[in-house]
């Protein structure tokens, strides 16, 4: 919790992240399953773009937003 | 004792007995008083007469047709019965005269006595002057120390200089008891004319009582003594080290004393293991623990007069306000001031060249200086007052006093240089605190004030952005400068009791609890980091965050160890607490400091989000909020 009211305000909406994740099945009526990156759940989303399936792709909004690099993995422990 | 003088005043006698009659003086040369009355009997006047007698008789009358003869006769070698009173008071007279002789020699003896009673009074001195002697050392032995240590405290050296005072207050103390000894004598004096034997047991008394006074004298100059023992037990408070008065003896590098020839000593510091590894380690203790820089001790009474002062900048004219409130935190990049004043601040306050003007406010010497955004009016019946608003002068980076630009980074630039370069020509300074990383070409594109690109910049891996109190000068800060499971064995910054809370709120932030998160970057020299907790299952994954500057290990390591140190139930605590300058004392607090406060249901520590000031004289508050992990 801020000390921010607007912020306090804002945390409450809704927000829209950018999300990176995999195609792993197009569908016919246009839907895409996206697997989130590490596993963390799969996303049926819009694919406007026609994006082909095992590409990773950004979503945001329940739309893949267009195509997203394959950026090297780091693993960091804190 | 007098000699007795024995005087044989009778005639010799032969034969026996010989009768010794002590204190019979024979009555030579005293004439006892007599009283003649005479009457007489004369035509037309009566005369009555009391004549005493002496030894001779003179009457003289006058009187018509009177003739008086008297015959007066004395015999002198009568034997009369000699009064044993007079005798006894004559047998009485002799001591008395022997001790009136004795209290002559006294008196004669007054100078000396005087002069005796100031020999004794010099051994005294002589005591205090030892006790000099011994303070005069003592400062000498606090010179070698000063010289060698260097950091004594001044105040303790002063506290020492009072003390050596306060013995020569007590040296004439005993002075001042000497006086009315020395009136007593003089009474005694003035007695010895009234009564003599009450004199010479008076003068015993106050002789007894003298030589009690002088050791009751004595008496306190021993517990000054201990005084100056106690006091020095108050000088082993300095941190050990800088009390010695020697300088300390220079370290050993190594860790161990070769002893050529000699033992060489074996120490087992380490419990036993099962493992038969030898392992040959150094036994010396590290350095003192580090101690917090600010800490608040813990007092019966906290007493702090506050004084707020305002001038305008740089003219240093003064600016009347009231009920001034400063606040800061974590969620607003700068410092905000409302206050309110006269009506004259109106026309004070107003924008000159159409840029507001700079104000200083001093809280207990504590400067911040603003920039005077709004004043605002409001009337009503009998009063007139202006509202001032304010906020640190970073905001001049911001709208509307300064155009949107597009920002593109066209070379390899660390973050740092990137903000640096937006705050160019704009006069303030950056104060990049969080670790840099490396943003590739492209990967910076933005379009806005320079304040929004600074924000824009740390808000990548959200780190917080603050202003400088006084200085134009944004400070880019990590959000959680020890992460909430470090802080057990981190050193706070601020070490308060649970005193000087005044009131407090503790409130519950229940906040979801994650371990792990993929943080991932752009499409410009982006990384993905898997941000895990070490030693957890790494099965509570946070939602994926996606920034184009994570374009480092360390940029994905900021922003996933935050959002990680986000997550889990936290506690809000909101403490107002009374603004404590001087020492030790933190004075007014500074957002991101890590606080621990001995409260009454255990010790705890938590990181101050933000702070707020309200200064309404007398009466000064700081409200503070504070992010703790619940337990």
């Amino acid at each position: 919790m801020s000390t921010n009211l607007y912020k306090r305000l804002k945390a409450l909406l809704p927000d829209d992240p950018v999300m990176t994740g995999q195609v792993s099945a197009v569908f016919a009526d246009g839907t895409a399953l996206v697997a989130l990156e590490g596993a963390s759940g799969l996303l049926r989303v819009r694919n406007p773009l026609g994006t082909a399936n095992g590409v990773r792709v950004y979503v945001q909004g329940g739309a893949v937003t267009g195509t997203a690099p394959a950026m090297p993995y780091v693993l960091i422990e804190v | 004792m007098a000699a007795v003088d024995l005087i044989f005043n009778r005639a010799f006698k032969t034969g026996h007995p010989v009768e010794l009659v002590f204190g019979d003086d024979g009555g030579g040369g005293q004439v006892p008083d007599k009283t003649l009355a005479i009457a007489a009997r004369m035509p037309g006047l009566r005369v009555r007469s009391l004549v005493h007698v002496r030894k001779d008789l003179v009457a003289a009358g006058r009187m018509p047709g009177l003739r008086c003869s008297a015959v007066v006769r004395y015999n002198t070698d009568t034997p009369r019965p000699v009064v044993a009173e007079v005798a006894a008071s004559a047998q009485q007279a002799q001591p008395v005269a022997q001790g009136w002789v004795t209290g002559w020699q006294d008196t004669d003896a007054l100078p000396a006595g005087w002069v005796s009673t100031a020999q004794d009074a010099m051994p005294m001195q002589e005591q205090f002057g030892v006790a000099w002697q011994d303070g005069q050392r003592q400062g000498v032995a606090l010179q070698g120390r000063f010289q060698q240590a260097r950091a004594l405290p001044g105040a303790a050296t002063q506290a020492r200089w009072q003390e050596s005072q306060g013995v020569r207050k007590g040296l004439q103390a005993t002075a001042q008891d000497a006086a009315p000894v020395r009136a007593g004598w003089v009474v005694r004096f003035q007695e010895s004319l009234r009564d003599r034997r009450r004199m010479v047991e008076a003068t015993a008394q106050d002789a007894m009582g003298l030589q009690y006074l002088i050791t009751t004298g004595a008496g306190p100059s021993v517990s000054l003594y201990r005084g100056f023992k106690g006091r020095y037990q108050q000088a082993m408070k300095p941190p050990a080290g800088k009390s010695q008065t020697k300088p300390p003896e220079p370290e050993k590098p190594g860790c161990y004393e070769q002893l050529v020839g000699g033992p060489i000593r074996l120490l087992f510091c380490r419990s036993w293991a099962a493992s038969a590894d030898l392992l040959f380690m150094c036994c010396k203790p590290v350095g003192p623990e580090p101690q917090p820089q600010f800490v608040i001790p813990l007092l019966p009474v906290y007493m702090q007069v506050h004084h707020l002062t305002a001038h305008l900048l740089p003219s240093l004219e003064p600016v009347v306000l009231n009920d001034v409130s400063i606040a800061a935190g974590d969620d607003s990049y700068c410092w905000s001031l409302s206050a309110n004043g006269p009506e004259h601040l109106l026309d004070q306050l107003a924008p000159v060249g159409g840029l507001p003007q700079r104000l200083q406010v001093g809280i207990d010497g504590m400067q911040f200086v603003f920039a005077v955004t709004s004043t605002a009016r409001s009337r009503s019946f009998d009063r007139r007052r202006v509202a001032v608003q304010g906020i640190s002068v970073t905001a001049m980076l911001g709208n509307p006093y300064m155009p949107k630009q597009a920002w593109l980074s066209t070379s390899v630039a660390t973050a740092q240089q990137l903000a640096v370069s937006a705050l160019e020509f704009s006069g303030v300074d950056l104060d990049w605190q969080i670790p840099d990383w490396q943003v590739p070409a492209g990967a910076w594109s933005f379009q806005g004030t320079p304040l929004q690109a600074v924000l824009r910049m740390a808000d990548s891996v959200n780190a917080v952005v603050r202003s400088h109190r006084t200085a134009a000068q944004l400070i880019v800060a990590p959000r959680y400068p020890v992460l909430p499971w470090e802080w057990g064995a981190t050193v706070p910054d601020v070490q308060m009791p649970a005193a000087v809370i005044v009131t407090d709120e503790l409130r519950p932030d229940p906040r979801a609890e994650y371990n792990a998160i993929y943080v991932a970057g752009g499409s410009v020299g982006g990384v993905l980091g898997h941000v895990v907790r070490s030693l957890s299952a790494r099965d509570k994954l946070a939602p994926q965050i996606q920034d184009d500057l994570i374009t480092h290990a360390d940029a994905a390591r900021m922003r996933g160890s935050w959002a990680l140190a986000a997550s889990g139930n936290k506690l809000q605590h909101s403490i107002s607490m009374p603004v404590l300058t001087g020492g030790t004392n933190p004075g007014i607090l500074n957002p991101g400091q890590l606080l621990e406060v001995a409260d009454t249901d255990g010790t705890w520590r938590g990181l101050v989000r933000g702070v707020s000031v309200s200064a309404s004289m007398p009466r000064v508050r700081q409200q503070v909020t504070v992010e703790r992990i619940a337990a």
